[in-house]
């Protein structure tokens, strides 16, 4: 009997063994593959600084002897095509090019877009982390998992002590406003390199070619793009509008109404509260309740994942729905390859009933990175920043080498806009090297693309008119406790809200929500977030 | 014992030792897999009783004796994901397990060889389909609302065209029936291998005796493929509460959540996409020790009923 329990224990402890050596492999097998890259990268970075005599790296090298600034760096693929079909993106042609010219000695590390925290908390749980870190917004997100807090990267005010002096083209360019989205206890700790000049981005598509044979004009209110919804439903297009999983990309109805899933503002009575409870919202539920109640908003929206949405929209199956502007070109591209007559236009976000519209504005931190506290080359890194600041550099970035990428004539630029996807990625792949960036819009490319007249039209125009403001709470022990009330995590709410939607509940359904949340632990971290939002620790993003 | 018998039986695994030392070799490496990648990885367990700080990892974090386990119990989605667990696996149980061998007993009683070959090779075919694909096929190429065959089929009988995706009541069915067709035709392997070995002998006497095929199949080759049945049960309970996060993965959504998550599903998003590793080490503990509590009672009745048992 005693030989049994044996047994029978080690077959538990086996069985609850097989997750934790699933976890534990996988580290394994990550942490190899990256010290691998990075191995055969340092062979082909020295054969290269080698064979390269004549590029400007090798001449600084040879002025002032210096080897070249050597760092690792992380980032997200960012479902780049370009990236992604890239073999070894450390052999990558414009990785080597950057080295040669900048007399660097770059090592990228993709982490998957799609599984992003994940693979980030891998990182810093395995301890293999790069020189430099690169995630979304401040340090406060959810993927940095408090590696601020806890010591893992290097305060950086000694080496901006007189930063105007030693980085004169990057303090300026960087603005002002953002170095104080990543001061942690009194002290910097991240460079916002990708920052936004316009915080409201996401504007509201519509098929033009579509809406001129209604005989419709551009829909103002509400009422009026119901209008033309049903419009564009009469004239057989199968999704008027459409959204996807979890409302991400689904926000101009809800911005209509003050409120997004994602967003935090204050009640009536002052207090912080995540946008999902407040009254607004139920009002913008049984919006889209009506939407899908009349046929003219994609059903399947709540179960459709992005890549199912694009090609809904690519096919010409959906006549408005909302996206960066900035992505204005790509989307007309892929249309014409199978709609040649329709065409996609920004127009202003439709208004609600209280003046709100457009999506929501963002935190003007959009990507920040992070060094290394073991990174000793902090200031010539900075030097390199600085350098990217500069005209030149932005040229590179942008366009790429001159001569064979671009020409200048007469002082005038003279560059072809690349017409697919994959040409875009690489360009944006050769921006991701160089770091700085106004993710709002590039003043170089944006003339070059189709369509890039109205994309500054509604950067200068309609832009700075949309989007709700609110306010980001920052890391809250209390949702360390309850993550899973969490706006983006809240599972209760999804609910709630596919319930309403589907007709399946009452709109006051959300009333009962609302109750649940704050006894489930809601009540205590709407109070943390006040007292945060009292004492000035809250991040605004207007 | 006397000495001299001590240094006989010493002299003789000696011997063995050098007669069979290849053998004795060849068994090193598997016991090595299983210390290095079973067992070791066990004492990781230990940061379910911590607050786990991935920074400072298992050697700094500090002690939290039972926390972790008391935030499980009192979580306010633990009773709804206990129940889940337990429904769902109930389900997968009964029509799980009891479909393959339906289907073996149909499939053994086709005589036209090539027609039963071709049977077998089309229902063997989606267990080798990955749960991404196989889930795909079923959200977008059978049950959605505008393109899915299953409701363009209810649309020409004139009916209202279906949600399942989004109606929480049919979720689980979805799952499980998904299961069968993945798996049911794989589950028959064994259950015809096991009627093959039944004596010919024995069908030609009982039709001679008048046994129509009902009754043959009931009294002879029921009766004689017990034990493979009985075995493949039990292995069975032992994967209970087990039943893979791909699975559930795939078919959940906003509108099904709250019937369709379950400890596998709960753990990951809390542990690997809301980084809490201490708590999630607690629940996967625990669902272990409600798995090998299920595994021991089933072993317990099973060997009280039929006498045999897998320890």
């Amino acid at each position: 009997m005693k030989a049994k329990r044996v047994t029978a224990l080690l077959l538990a402890a086996a069985m609850a063994a097989t997750a934790m050596a699933g976890c534990g492999q996988k580290e394994e097998g990550s942490k190899e593959t990256a010290t691998g890259v990075s191995e055969s990268m340092e062979d082909a970075g020295d054969t290269k600084a080698e064979s390269g005599e004549e590029d400007s790296g090798a001449q600084e090298r040879a002025e002032g002897g210096q080897e070249p600034l050597k760092y690792s760096f992380s980032m997200s693929s960012q479902l780049n095509e370009y990236i992604l079909q890239s073999p070894d993106i450390n052999s990558d042609k414009w990785v080597q090019d950057f080295n040669q010219r900048y007399n660097t000695d770059v090592t990228i590390r993709l982490l998957d877009h799609k599984r992003f925290n994940e693979e980030m908390q891998m990182m810093f749980a395995s301890g293999d982390i790069p020189d430099v870190v690169k995630c979304y917004e401040n340090y406060t997100h959810e993927a940095m998992c408090h590696a601020v807090e806890n010591g893992v990267f290097q305060p950086l005010d000694e080496y901006l002590a007189d930063a105007g002096e030693k980085y004169p083209n990057l303090m300026k360019t960087i603005p002002e406003d953002t170095w104080e989205y990543n001061k942690y206890d009194g002290k910097i700790y991240g460079i916002s390199v990708c920052y936004l000049s316009e915080t409201s981005r996401r504007a509201t598509y519509i098929r033009k070619d579509l809406l001129d044979k209604t005989g419709l004009d551009i829909p103002v209110t509400l009422e009026d793009t119901v209008e033309v919804l049903k419009a564009f439903k009469d004239l057989g297009v199968e999704y008027p509008y459409a959204g996807r999983e979890k409302w991400s990309y689904t926000d101009v109805f809800f911005g209509a109404y003050g409120v997004n899933p994602l967003t935090w503002n204050l009640d009536k009575d002052g207090n912080l509260v995540p946008d999902m409870i407040r009254p607004e919202m139920k009002e913008a539920l049984a919006f889209h309740r009506m939407l899908n109640e009349e046929g003219l908003m994609d059903p399947e929206s709540l179960t459709t994942n992005s890549s199912d949405w694009l090609n809904k929209i690519y096919s010409g199956k959906v006549g408005m729905f909302d996206h960066n502007a900035t992505q204005i070109a790509s989307f007309n591209s892929s249309l014409k390859q199978n709609v040649p007559d329709g065409e996609f236009i920004l127009i202003p976000s439709p208004e609600g009933p209280y003046g709100d519209k457009g999506a929501w504005k963002y935190s003007p931190v959009l990507e920040t990175i992070y060094f290394n506290k073991d990174f000793k080359d902090v200031d010539r890194f900075l030097q390199l920043l600085d350098t990217m600041c500069t005209e030149e550099a932005q040229d590179y970035l942008s366009y790429g080498i001159e001569g064979e990428n671009w020409t200048k004539e007469n002082g005038e630029v003279k560059f072809e806009y690349p017409d697919s996807v994959l040409g875009e990625d690489e360009i944006r792949f050769r921006k991701f090297l160089g770091f700085i960036r106004d993710d709002a819009y590039d003043p170089r490319l944006t003339p070059y693309t189709p369509g890039g007249d109205q994309l500054m039209q509604w950067i200068e125009e309609t832009g700075p008119k949309e989007g709700s403001e609110n306010i980001d709470p920052g890391n809250l022990t209390a949702l360390m406790n309850y993550p899973e009330l969490d706006t983006g995590n809240c599972d209760l709410f999804y609910e709630m809200a596919a319930k309403i939607f589907y007709g399946q509940e009452p709109a006051d359904y959300f009333d009962e929500f609302v109750a649940e949340y704050k006894s489930r632990g809601g009540d205590e971290i709407i109070k943390e977030a006040t007292e945060a939002y009292q004492a000035g620790k809250v991040f605004l993003c207007r | 014992m006397t000495d001299a018998r001590k240094k006989l039986i010493r002299k003789e695994r000696k011997e063995n030792l050098k007669k069979y030392r290849m053998l004795y070799l060849m068994v090193i490496p598997g016991i090595l897999y299983f210390i290095i990648f079973k067992y070791i990885p066990l004492f990781g367990n230990v940061i379910a009783f911590q607050d786990y700080n991935i920074f400072k990892g298992i050697f700094g974090s500090a002690w939290a004796g039972f926390k972790n386990f008391a935030m499980l119990f009192q979580h306010g989605d633990f009773v709804p994901i206990l129940k889940n667990t337990i429904i769902i696996n109930l389900y997968d149980l009964l029509f799980g397990f009891t479909a393959p061998l339906i289907l073996a007993l149909i499939i053994n009683d086709i005589t036209c060889t090539w027609f039963r070959k071709g049977v077998q090779q089309i229902v063997y075919l989606p267990h080798f389909l990955s749960w991404t694909i196989l889930g795909g096929i079923v959200i977008t190429q059978l049950l959605s609302p505008s393109q899915g065959m299953v409701n363009m089929l209810l649309q020409k009988l004139g009916m209202e065209p279906v949600y399942f995706m989004t109606e929480s009541s049919m979720a689980r069915g979805i799952v499980v029936l998904a299961g069968l067709w993945k798996d049911m035709g794989w589950g028959t392997v064994v259950y015809l291998a096991a009627m093959t070995s039944v004596s010919p002998s024995l069908y030609e006497s009982a039709s001679l005796d008048g046994a129509g095929k009902f009754r043959q199949l009931i009294s002879i080759t029921l009766p004689s493929i017990v034990p493979v049945i009985v075995t493949l049960f039990l292995l069975r309970i032992g994967h209970f509460l087990d039943f893979g996060f791909e699975r559930i993965w795939v078919f959940q959504n906003a509108s099904n959540t709250s019937v369709l998550e379950i400890f596998d599903t709960y753990i990951y998003k809390a542990g690997l996409q809301q980084g809490r590793y201490s708590y999630t080490t607690a629940v996967g503990l625990f669902k272990s020790i409600v798995g090998l509590l299920l595994l021991y009672s089933g072993n317990l009745l099973s060997k009280k009923a039929t006498g045999e048992g897998l320890y």
